[in-house]
C-alpha cells in the first residue's frame, strides 16, 4: 500500500490506516522507540501513542514520505517519555547514546531551533554516504553501534572512530557558523 | 532550553530525506542485505521446494560425477578431539540434529540420518572461499534412486558443490552411489561457500545436513544378498556426538568409546545405533518429550533406516525379531534395561568381544554369550514383552544367543511393528 493511499484512509477516518502503518512501518517505529527506551512495554506504549498521533495529525498533514514523520512521531514521544523517566530517576539504562549527541552542547548562545536544524541539515549532506548512515543510525534511531556495525560490515571500533571523527567535525561545523558548540 | 536539548530536537527535525535514507543500509551494505534477501527467498524456495523434489523429482546426477572417489583420504575425516566443525569465527554451525521440527507430523525424510563434514581449514579471511569437504559414510550400504540427499543451507553464503549446480541451496542427488554394494561406496563432495560480501561479517548459520533414506528396502535386500562384502568390517565410519553435535568420524572404533562411551566398533549397524540410542538419550535427559521421542524414533528406526545389514545371514523373520532386541541390549543394556545381573552378564560378552579374534570366538565367548541371551529371554518372559511360546521358541533362543556377541543382524521391515514393541519397551523402561 502506498503511503498516498494511506494518507487518504486517515483522510477518510478509516481504521485500516493505522492497521497499514503498522504494518509498513511499526516494525521501524517499535525499533526507533526500543532503542531510546531499552523497554519492550514502553517501547510499545510510546508506538501505540504515535499511532494516535498520527490519526490526530493526519488531516491536515499530508506527510510525504510518511515513514520519516511516523518514525520522528514515535522518537519525540519515545523521548518525552525517557525525559521523564529520567527526570523522575527512573532512568533504566547508562546508555551514553542519547547524552553523545548533547556533548556537542556547551555554547553559550540560544539560537533558534529551525536555524540549527538548518545547519544541521547542511551538515549531513555533506557526509558521504556511509557516515551519515552511520550517524543517523546513531543518533536519530539510536542503534547500538554493533548494529550499526552489523549493517555496515565494518568493526565496532571503526563505528566508534567514525562517530568520534564526525562529532568533532560537527562541532568545528557548528563552531564555524558561530554557535560556540564543542564536544565534551 | 538545554543546549543539548535544543541540539537534540533540532536534530530530531533534520529533513525527512536524511531519515528515509538511513532507513536503508548505504549502497555498499546494501547488497549485503540484497544478498541475504535473495538467499531468504532461495531457502523459502528451498524449504517450499523440498518435498515436492523430495518425490517427485530428486534432482539429476551429472553423468560425468564418480560418487566414489577412491583418493579420499578417511584421515581427513574428523579426530577425536577436533571442534565440531568450524568454518567462521562466529557462530558454531548446527550440524543437524535440530533440523528435526517437533511442531510439525512427522514425515520420513524429517528425521533422516544427517552427516557432516569439515572444513578444509579451520579459519578464512575475509573473501575467501570456505571449501567444506563432506564425507558421507554409506560403506556397506546400498543406496537406491533418491536415496541420498544433501542439503547445504547457507543463507549467508553463495553455495555451490562441486560437480553440481547447486542454485538454490540444495542438492538432491538422485542414485549417486546406486550400484553395486559396497563396503567402499562413499560419497564425496567439495561445498564451496563463498561469502557473497567482502568482508567476513555475519557468518550465521551453516547447515550441512546429509539425508540418508533408503526408500525401496527390497532393492536393498536383494543388493545385499548378492554382495560379497566381508561382515567382519570394522571401520565403519561411525557417527559420535559431541554434545549435540554430530559429526561424521572415521575408524571410529578408538576414540568413539570415549567421546561417547559407545563402541561403534562392529557393525554397519552400528550408525543407526547410534542415532537410536542419542535420541534415547536426548529424550531420558529431558531434551525431547515422550511424544517426540516416540515419532522421532519410530521414523528414524523404523521406517527411514530400515535396511539390512551386509551379511548373509539371513534369519528367518521371527529371528530377526530377537536378534534385533539382542542387539540393543547388548550395546547398552544399562540405558535401557536396570537390571544389574544384564549388565554383569553383558560386561562379560564385552570383555570377550573387546579381546583378540581368538577371544571372541573362543567357546568360552559363545558360552559368555548364551548365558546372557538366556537370561535376555528370561527376562523379557518375565516382564511379559515375550509370550510363554516365544520364549520357547528355537528362534527366540538362536537369535539371543547367537545375536548377543554376533552384529551379522538382518532387519526386515516385516517385523518391525513386533521390534518396535520391544524397542519401545526397552527404551522406555
Amino acid at each position: 500500500m502506498t503511503d498516498e493511499h494511506i494518507i487518504e484512509l486517515f483522510f477518510a477516518r478509516s481504521d485500516e490506516a493505522l492497521e497499514a502503518v503498522a504494518t509498513q512501518y511499526g516494525d521501524a517505529m517499535y525499533r526507533v522507540s526500543h532503542n531510546i527506551l531499552q523497554n519492550e512495554q514502553d517501547a510499545k506504549e510510546c508506538v501505540n501513542d504515535a499511532y494516535l498521533a498520527l490519526w490526530n495529525a493526519i488531516p491536515p498533514a499530508r506527510p510525504n514520505p510518511l515513514c520519516a514523520f511516523a518514525c520522528r512521531i514515535c522518537r519525540n514521544i519515545s523521548l518525552t517519555r525517557y525525559k521523564h523517566d529520567r527526570a523522575a530517576k527512573r532512568d533504566r539504562r547508562g546508555d551514553v547514546s542519547l547524552e553523545q549527541i548533547g556533548d556537542l552542547a556547551g555554547g553559550e548562545r540560544d539560537h533558534g531551533q529551525a536555524e540549527l536544524t538548518h545547519i544541521l541539515n547542511d551538515w549531513l549532506g555533506g557526509l558521504n554516504e556511509i557516515n551519515r548512515y552511520i550517524f543517523m543510525r546513531r543518533y536519530w534511531f539510536y542503534d547500538a553501534v554493533a548494529d550499526i556495525a552489523r549493517a555496515t560490515r565494518m568493526s565496532e571500533a571503526a563505528i566508534y572512530l567514525r562517530l568520534d571523527r564526525m562529532k568533532k567535525n560537527l562541532s568545528k561545523f557548528l563552531n564555524k557558523r558561530g554557535y560556540g558548540y564543542e564536544t565534551r | 532550553m538545554k543546549h543539548d536539548e535544543m541540539l537534540n530536537e533540532a536534530f530530531s527535525n533534520v529533513d525527512d530525506k536524511y531519515v528515509m535514507a538511513a532507513m536503508q543500509p548505504p549502497r555498499r551494505a546494501r547488497r549485503l542485505w540484497k544478498s541475504m534477501g535473495v538467499a531468504a527467498a532461495c531457502l523459502a524456495i528451498l524449504i517450499g521446494a523440498y518435498f515436492p523434489i523430495r518425490h517427485f523429482l530428486g534432482g539429476t546426477l551429472p553423468p560425468d560425477v564418480n560418487p566414489y572417489d577412491p583418493t579420499i583420504d578417511p584421515d581427513d575425516s574428523a579426530k577425536p578431539g577436533d571442534d565440531p566443525v568450524d568454518i567462521g569465527p562466529k557462530e558454531p554451525i548446527d550440524l543437524g540434529f535440530g533440523a528435526y521440527s517437533p511442531s510439525a507430523p512427522p514425515r520420513p525424510w524429517d528425521d533422516a540420518l544427517q552427516l557432516s563434514g569439515q572444513a578444509e581449514d579451520s579459519t578464512f579471511a575475509p573473501g575467501e572461499k570456505i571449501v567444506l569437504n563432506v564425507q558421507v559414510g554409506v560403506k556397506g550400504h546400498y543406496l537406491g534412486k533418491g536415496d541420498l540427499r544433501l542439503t547445504v543451507k547457507a543463507p549467508d553464503f553463495d553455495v555451490s558443490v562441486e560437480g553440481y549446480a547447486c542454485e538454490d541451496g540444495v542438492v538432491t542427488i538422485e542414485g549417486a552411489v546406486s550400484g553395486e554394494a559396497s563396503a567402499e561406496q562413499m560419497l564425496s563432495l567439495k561445498i564451496t561457500l563463498t561469502p557473497s560480501y567482502e568482508e567476513a561479517y555475519a557468518m550465521g548459520t551453516i547447515t550441512l545436513s546429509v539425508a540418508f533414506m533408503p526408500n525401496d528396502v527390497g532393492a536393498l535386500k536383494d543388493k545385499i544378498a548378492a554382495s560379497d562384502v566381508p561382515e567382519h568390517y570394522y571401520d565403519w565410519q561411525a557417527i559420535f556426538f559431541d554434545g549435540d553435535a554430530l559429526r561424521l568420524g572415521s575408524t571410529a572404533v578408538d576414540y568413539a568409546a570415549d567421546k561417547v562411551e559407545l563402541i561403534l566398533d562392529t557393525a554397519p549397524m552400528g550408525a543407526v545405533d547410534t542415532w537410536e540410542i542419542m535420541i534415547a538419550r536426548h529424550y531420558k535427559t529431558g531434551k525431547i518429550s515422550a511424544e517426540e521421542f516416540a515419532n522421532m524414533y519410530y521414523h528414524w528406526a523404523f521406517r527411514n533406516h530400515i535396511y539390512a545389514s551386509v551379511s548373509s545371514y539371513r534369519p528367518s523373520d521371527q529371528t530377526m525379531r530377537f536378534s534385533y532386541m539382542s542387539q540393543r541390549i547388548r550395546y547398552a543394556p544399562t540405558d535401557y534395561v536396570d537390571d544389574a545381573q544384564m549388565w554383569a552378564l553383558y560386561e562379560k560378552v564385552q570383555a570377550f568381544e573387546k579381546g583378540s579374534w581368538e577371544d571372541h570366538n573362543s567357546a568360552e565367548a559363545d558360552a559368555a554369550r548364551r548365558e546372557l541371551g538366556e537370561y535376555i529371554l528370561r527376562y523379557m518372559k518375565e516382564q511379559g514383552v515375550i509370550t510363554p511360546e516365544e520364549y520357547e521358541s528355537e528362534a527366540a533362543f538362536m537369535a539371543v544367543t547367537e545375536n548377543v556377541g554376533n552384529w551379522s543382524i538382518g532387519y526386515d521391515q516385516n517385523i518391525a511393528p513386533y521390534a518396535r514393541k520391544i524397542e519401545k519397551y526397552m527404551y522406555t523402561h
